[in-house]
């Protein structure tokens, strides 16, 4: 009878534990990585009686969290691989979304500046056409700027949202190690039962952790968990956090992430892979990067390619054409604290890499001195001494030596990185365009046959104005071609100076050479081209003359047109436009796969939460019906406290 | 999944109805746009074509503006020269009629003054700028003005050079503006292969006008040792030799008989008498062995000296006129070719013109297929959506209501 009471009171206790830890689950069926408890029941050990074993009632043996720990696992490393991508995409799209803005893009103001530069090709003389063609100058100027400043913003964003990521990983590593030490007193003052909602929270603070970096957990004997990150640096070991902190790159515009631990700290910028910090710095590495460079390879290119033309010709006043566009800069800094110093210039835009370079010189006396320039993105390298030449020409670049000394150490910026930023347009006076060719050819009236001179260029203008032993001469006359037919097996022309100095002689048969392209190098001037056609009489005479005056000459106008189309860049494969289309391709693949993956992967990342959360997730209805029973179960019991009250006082009353 | 906790039943829920929110909006921009793509990862290689497409568009555009600048040329080119020509022609027949024997030489020195004028408007019209102020025929030099003299001071001198304008009009097609006025007017070839310009030759020929020189022409025969059967043409009648020894053609209209003598110079009177007697359009006179024959009417044509034996040698005295007139002719005929010239540039700048729109046209259509959205399909997708983003909110709200809590 006593049994009965103490029976019916032990369901009492378990079924006021199990309704509390009911109203706990429903408190928390909104709480963040909170699994459902449950509580364990356990028949009491029964009484040897002379009627056999009688039951003693219930009694709770544990309150357990519902968890797996494998579908965590899981749901982790999807989280680490979703973030990853939502991050990825969250900055593809803001470059996807700006480049394809007409007004933002490259591509209007290439074709704008270019039209303009035929619409001076259609009247030369024509300020206002020349003024156009300025305008249009300063509008690619100012595009390159606006995609430039773009790139830039997005990448002190991303420096911004690192640092904040990093904050964040810190602040979750000291949680955890602040969880692990109560998970471990807890345990201890429990006698081993396990704190739910500890654990809960640790495992909450491990999730948050897995969305910013690729995480690992190893649990410890006492409850602890030490958790790596990235490639396997410790962020808590046990009771003890480490911390991530942000610190300037070589690149100026570019930073690395240092893993601190016990005062030292070792760069893991590569290692941290995963997560947003993972997502985030594979974007600016796949997308911003190559976008930036590219960028920057076109405005060496357009700059470079259109100074070379534009010198080649002469502008309204008769003046050689001054670069149109800054000229290409590559910086160096010197690392060490002896003497010398180094210049690097584009010679070839073509050619131009993204990679930094470094150049170091031996301790050698000079000029013995040995020399290695290494290429930084895959550490391939050349090598020589200094004496055997000075200017060193390596991927587009032209190394000029002649002022380094022993034991210097110089890093040499990527080339294309701030390229974009410096694109600006020189030219200012419209009259300063130079549209004509300092030359001009002339077909002697005395000729009397078919031949005849044509489409003259001009290469490695030296000087505009011709040199001075042919521009004293009277015209007409500057170099002059005079067919011979004893020259050459089957004739040729003699080249002249006015003064009748031979300048060489070109072997002209008439026959098979029509209209080929021929080329005279005038030595202080540059090299003269120009086509040969027809048929030429014993004597006929060709003059290359000094355009003075020659305001309605478009010539050097149509070959700076002809840049547009031209294939200058990536080894000559592509035009401006070409590589700006590569651009846009590449932005436009890669955030279409971000989304498509990204896509894939919260798919994936809602089935592991969801089987996650069908094992550990609160479900009301469930914790309703628990509500009912265990209630009735409650009433139940006290029925039993009150029939073993009854009992008690039936029996008193019996004796009474 | 037997079980479903509540927290994600909600989130599943809500997780659909923003999937198809993102949808339906995509949708919206694409229709209010009327492009299917917004931006390049919608379809990254239709992008990079589209760049391309405009890239060529823009091209073409400019292609038809330098057309239009080279056509706008090119036709002021040939109205300026259908002046020069028909002022040529008329210096022409002003000639003709000068040089006619009944003027007396102050008609002829009327003559020459509007001549004289005419030679001013020509140099005026060789001058002729364009619309944007560039002279026409200066060359390279396209603000020197081309040619210097006039009818005063009677020498002329060329001041731009043989430089010739390109114009992309295509790609891969150039046309010439223009043509440099040392072509037009200035290396015309005269009869011993100088060159001589239009202006020289019309100030000479109004010079000569004005100053009454004769216009005729007149051949010289120098006759030497004749032998028999040897036989001379001139204006188509054939002067037959003849020692006396016969066997000679029979004397009729064209076919006459002219005996010769020992002496060189009573060969040449019989000659001169036997031209006088046979054909009256000429003027014959004799002098010694020299028999000297001019045309009876002044003006056009030369005397038809031809087939001259070896033993009588003809010298043809040039007079001006006639070499005048043949310059004209030249330069009449190399404007034409010029002319001819620039209606095959402004027939090539139509077809160009052709080429170009129906180029335009097939990339704004391949664009239109790339870029632009199908309405219909769109519209319906759109409505689609928009049905199955109320059935998923409509869901939402159903099932959010169904909890055990509201039977407690």
């Amino acid at each position: 009878m006593a049994d009965l009471l103490l029976s019916g009171l032990s369901g009492l206790t378990a079924f006021r534990n199990v309704l509390d830890t009911t109203g706990h689950n429903i408190a928390n069926a909104t709480t963040e990585g909170y699994s459902r408890q449950r509580v364990e029941l356990d028949a009491s050990n029964p009484q040897l009686t002379g009627a056999g074993f009688v039951g003693s009632g219930v009694s709770t043996t544990n309150v357990s969290r519902i968890y797996d720990s494998f579908l965590s696992t899981q749901f982790r490393s999807s989280s680490t691989a979703a973030s990853e991508l939502d991050a990825f995409l969250g900055f593809a799209s803001q470059i996807d979304g700006v480049l394809a803005n007409e007004n933002i893009g490259l591509s209007t103001a290439l074709q704008d500046f270019f039209n303009a530069v035929q619409t001076v090709a259609d009247d030369p003389s024509s300020i206002p056409a020349r003024q156009v063609l300025l305008t249009e100058g300063k509008a690619l100027e100012n595009r390159f700027g606006t995609l430039d400043q773009l790139f830039g913003d997005i990448s002190r964003q991303l420096t911004g949202s690192l640092e904040d990521q990093l904050n964040d990983v810190n602040t979750l590593g000291e949680n955890i190690a602040s969880i692990n030490n109560k998970i471990v007193v807890a345990l201890g003052s429990s006698g081993g039962r396990i704190p739910n909602d500890l654990l809960d929270q640790r495992d909450k603070l491990i999730d948050d952790l897995s969305a910013l970096v690729n995480v690992n957990t190893n649990e410890q004997e006492n409850g602890a968990v030490n958790v790596f990150i990235g490639s396997g640096q410790p962020l808590v070991l046990g009771i003890t956090s480490n911390t991530l902190s942000i610190t300037p790159s070589i690149d100026p515009d570019s930073v690395e992430i240092v893993f601190n631990q016990g005062g030292s700290s070792t760069i893991v910028t590569k290692l941290m892979t995963g997560g947003e910090i993972g997502g985030t710095l594979r974007f600016k590495e796949e997308m911003l990067d190559p976008a930036i460079h590219t960028l920057g390879e076109i405005a060496i290119g357009l700059a470079y390619s259109v100074n070379q033309q534009h010198a080649n010709g002469v502008d309204l006043d008769g003046d050689q054409g001054l670069n149109f566009f800054s000229a290409p800069v590559v910086t160096n800094f010197k690392n060490d604290a002896n003497l010398g110093s180094l210049s690097v210039s584009v010679t070839d835009p073509s050619q131009i890499t993204s990679s930094e370079y470094t150049v170091t010189t031996d301790g050698t006396a000079l000029p013995n001195t040995g020399y290695t320039i290494t290429r930084m993105s895959d550490n391939s390298s050349i090598s020589g001494v200094i004496s055997a030449g000075t200017s060193i020409s390596y991927d587009g670049l032209t190394f000029d030596l002649s002022a380094v000394n022993v034991n210097n150490d110089y890093t040499v910026a990527s080339p294309t990185r701030d390229a974009a930023d410096n694109f600006s347009l020189l030219i200012t006076d419209p009259r300063d365009i130079a549209v004509a060719l300092p030359i001009v050819s002339q077909k002697s009236t005395t000729n009397t046959g078919t031949a005849g001179l044509g489409n003259v260029a001009v290469d490695g203008l030296q000087s505009a104005i011709l040199p001075a032993s042919l521009a004293a001469a009277p015209l007409p006359a500057s170099i002059i071609l005079t067919y011979d037919t004893s020259l050459f097996a089957q004739g040729g022309y003699a080249i002249t100076d006015a003064g009748g100095n031979s300048l060489g002689s070109i072997d002209y048969d008439p026959a098979t050479n029509n209209g080929m392209e021929y080329s005279v190098n005038v030595t202080g001037f540059g090299d003269v081209k120009f086509t040969l056609s027809g048929q030429p009489d014993n004597g006929d005479t060709f003059s290359l003359i000094d355009n003075t005056g020659g305001t309605g000459d478009n010539r050097n106008a149509n070959f700076l047109a002809d840049l547009q189309t031209a294939l200058t860049l990536s080894g000559g494969t592509a035009s401006f436009q070409d590589l700006y289309g590569q651009v846009i391709a590449d932005v436009g693949r890669r955030t279409q796969a971000a989304e498509i993956n990204s896509a894939a992967q919260n798919g994936l990342l809602a089935q592991t939460l969801a089987s996650k959360d069908s094992i550990s997730g609160v479900n009301l209805d469930e914790e309703a019906a628990n509500l009912i029973r265990f209630q009735q179960a409650y009433q139940a019991a006290s029925q039993v406290v009150l029939t073993s009250r009854t009992i008690f006082d039936t029996l008193l009353g019996a004796f009474r | 999944m037997d079980r479903i906790s509540t927290s994600l039943a909600q989130q599943l829920g809500i997780n659909s109805i923003l999937l198809q929110q993102a949808q339906v909006n995509q949708t919206q921009q694409q229709i209010s746009l009327g492009k299917r793509i917004l931006t390049p990862s919608d379809d990254p290689s239709g992008s990079v074509r589209l760049l391309d497409l405009n890239q060529s568009i823009s091209r073409i555009d400019q292609f038809q503006d330098n057309l239009d600048y080279a056509r706008n040329r090119l036709s002021l080119s040939d109205t300026t020269l259908n002046s020069v020509t028909n002022n040529l022609q008329r210096v022409r027949e002003l000639a003709v009629q000068g040089f006619n024997g009944t003027n007396s030489a102050v008609d002829r020195q009327s003559i020459a003054l509007e001549m004289f004028q005419r030679l001013d408007e020509i140099v005026a019209l060789a001058n002729s700028k364009d619309g944007s102020g560039d002279y026409l025929y200066a060359g390279f030099k396209a603000q020197t003005e081309p040619f210097s003299g006039s009818a005063q001071t009677g020498s002329f001198s060329f001041n731009g050079d043989q430089g010739e304008r390109y114009l992309k009009v295509g790609e891969n097609r150039t046309v010439t503006d223009g043509n440099s006025g040392a072509e037009v007017f200035f290396d015309l070839k005269d009869k011993d292969g100088n060159a001589e310009s239009v202006f020289a030759t019309l100030y000479a020929l109004a010079t000569d006008l004005s100053s009454n020189r004769p216009a005729a022409e007149e051949t010289a025969l120098t006759v030497g040792t004749v032998a028999h059967a040897e036989t001379a043409t001139i204006n188509g009648i054939n002067y037959h030799f003849d020692d006396g020894s016969g066997g000679l053609p029979a004397a009729d209209a064209t076919n006459v008989i002219v005996a010769i003598n020992v002496s060189s110079s009573v060969t040449a009177t019989n000659f001169a008498a036997a031209i006088t007697a046979n054909d009256n359009t000429l003027n014959v006179d004799v002098n010694a062995d020299v028999v000297t024959v001019t045309a009876k009417t002044q003006g056009e044509g030369e005397l038809i000296v031809s087939a001259m034996p070896t033993s009588i040698n003809a010298t043809t005295v040039s007079i001006p006129l006639y070499d005048h007139l043949d310059q004209i002719d030249t330069a009449l005929n190399r404007i034409l070719d010029v002319r001819a010239q620039i209606g095959g540039r402004l027939n090539v700048l139509d077809s160009q013109d052709n080429v170009n729109q129906d180029f335009k046209l097939s990339i704004e259509s391949t664009k239109s297929q790339i870029e632009d959205i199908d309405m219909a399909e769109a519209i319906s997708r759109f409505n689609l959506q928009i049905v199955s983003l109320q059935a998923a909110q409509q869901a939402f709200v159903k099932v959010q209501g169904l909890s055990l809590f509201n039977h407690l």
